[in-house]
């Protein structure tokens, strides 16, 4: 489904990205983990071309993402983001906010977009929120409006940055539990974390990434048992 | 005391009918900064977009630089002075209406004012504005549209208002190339009655009424904005 081969970004003369690969298959859920500043944010957005690779291919669904004609715009609505800080639009009520794209991008018409709206808002227990404007909410309550906003334009793929380090301790529960739920429904993810329990419990792969280079890449279960220095090392430290 | 505002108000307003040039100064002043500012909305918006599109995209340079020079040059000379080179260079020999030349004076300067009040408003919205719209599957020009001005503009209307009140102040001005606007009734009266005081205070009350109503306006929206903001 998402094919990343021989990635490489530069920041002016930083080597941030390092020939990067790796693949992602329907139903994956790949987790991105690696120390602050190792690339895991730059490799993310990537993905969906908010930064513009230095070399190297991003295959998503047949269509080569780094070629000058490809179709950003139409590829990014099968391509959901979630970001650290949320970013609702402020001006519009959570409502308007849901049915902004879907609509606008005539992905659905306006009765569609607005129903679906609701059941989502239903499934995530803020439907008496939905007029209300994003300033009046909890960063608990913003994250979690943003990810069925990514949800309406029923993405195949879902990239998350660090979904809960901006939240207050006690948020990250609920966002987290929305984000398993997604999981359990077989959507594709991938997610980069901090949280290393949360990693453990739902991710299938895990990519850890140190100084701009992939230091592991494999199944959930190969890296919690590694018997490798740097990701033991690297366990003991997030684990504290 | 008493009887001299009363005779000076009538020397200035009532004997002769002289409160038409009150009323006419009046709406002329009204209808050239209602009109300038439209235009400078306009002009100020497609400016900013321009600079915003270079800044972001890398794109538009020529045009870029363009209209970079045209806020320089109108934010570098006196309004007097652009508006007497539209007047005597420009229409020259046409015979147009000074009215419109003054909106249109006014309009092209405001333009470039207004242009970085929007610019500093687009500048004061957080990057994750625009990523979001574009991770959504939006291109530039419709993140620009659906997202980023409404915020942008909404963010700046209160200086909008501050630069209409300017421009009623600044068309006063216009008395020079002969626009029948409140300075220059007051000074019509005042050559008639000889007597300067009464008519130039009794405008200056007229400017102060409709400038300090408008503040007044403006600082309740920016209350609002505020409030609608936390
Ligand atoms: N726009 C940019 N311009 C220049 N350097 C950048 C830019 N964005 C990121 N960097 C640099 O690239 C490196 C990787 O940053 P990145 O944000 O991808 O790391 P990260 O793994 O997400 O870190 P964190 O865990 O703290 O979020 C850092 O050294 C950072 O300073
Ligand atoms: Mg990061």
């Amino acid at each position: 489904m998402l094919s990343v081969k021989h990635l490489k970004k530069k920041f002016g003369k930083i080597n941030v990205l390092k020939d990067i690969s790796f693949d992602v298959e329907k139903g994956d859920i790949l987790a991105i983990v690696g120390p602050s500043g190792s690339g895991k944010s730059t490799l993310l957005r990537c993905l969906n071309m908010l930064e513009v690779p230095t070399s190297g291919k991003i295959i998503f669904e047949g269509v080569n993402l780094t070629s000058k004609d490809a179709n950003l715009p139409l590829v990014r609505e099968k391509m959901g983001m979630v970001f650290q800080q949320f970013n609702l639009f402020d001006h519009l009520t959570v409502m308007e906010n849901l049915t902004l794209a879907p609509i606008k991008l005539k992905v659905m018409g306006e009765g569609n977009a607005k129903r679906k709206a609701i059941e989502l808002l239903k499934m995530i227990d803020l439907y008496d929120k939905m007029d209300s404007y994003p300033s009046s909410l909890s960063g608990g309550q913003k994250q979690r409006i943003a990810i069925i906003r990514t949800l309406m334009m029923e993405p195949d793929i879902i990239l998350f940055d660090e979904p809960t380090s901006a939240l207050d301790p006690l948020m990250v529960g609920e966002v987290l539990d929305l984000i398993k739920r997604l999981a359990n429904s077989n959507k594709t993810m991938i997610i980069v974390s901090h949280e290393i329990n949360f990693v453990r419990n739902i991710a299938s792969k895990v990519l850890f990434l140190d100084e701009g280079k992939v230091q592991f890449y494999g199944s959930n279960k190969e890296f919690f048992t590694s018997k490798n220095k740097y990701i033991k090392e690297f366990l003991d430290k997030v684990n504290n | 005391m008493f009887k001299y505002i009363y005779n000076s108000f009538y020397d200035s307003v009532i004997y002769d009918d002289r409160y038409k040039f009150i009323l006419e100064g009046l709406f002329n002043t009204l209808i050239i900064a209602l009109f300038a500012v439209f235009i400078g909305f306009i002009i100020g918006i497609i400016i900013a977009i321009i600079r915003h599109n270079h800044d972001t995209n890398g794109k538009l340079k020529v045009l870029n630089r363009i209209v970079v020079w045209y806020v320089n040059i109108v934010r570098g000379t006196p309004v007097l002075l652009q508006l007497m080179i539209i007047y005597y260079v420009i229409f020259k020999s046409s015979d147009i209406s000074v009215v419109i030349v003054g909106i249109l004076a006014f309009g092209l300067n405001s333009g470039a004012y207004v242009s970085e009040i929007i610019r500093s408003g687009l500048n004061a919205i957080d990057k994750g504005q625009m990523e979001a719209g574009l991770a959504l599957g939006f291109n530039y020009a419709k993140t620009m549209r659906y997202i980023i001005m409404p915020q942008g503009v909404r963010n700046v209307l209160p200086a909008l208002g501050n630069e209409f009140i300017t421009l009623i102040k600044e068309t006063s001005t216009g008395a020079y190339i002969g626009i029948m606007e409140l300075t220059k009734a007051s000074d019509i009266i005042a050559s008639r009655t000889y007597d300067y005081f009464f008519p130039l205070i009794m405008i200056a009350c007229i400017y102060l009424v409709i400038t300090l109503g408008l503040t007044n306006l403006v600082n309740k929206m920016e209350v609002k904005l505020f409030n609608a903001k936390c």
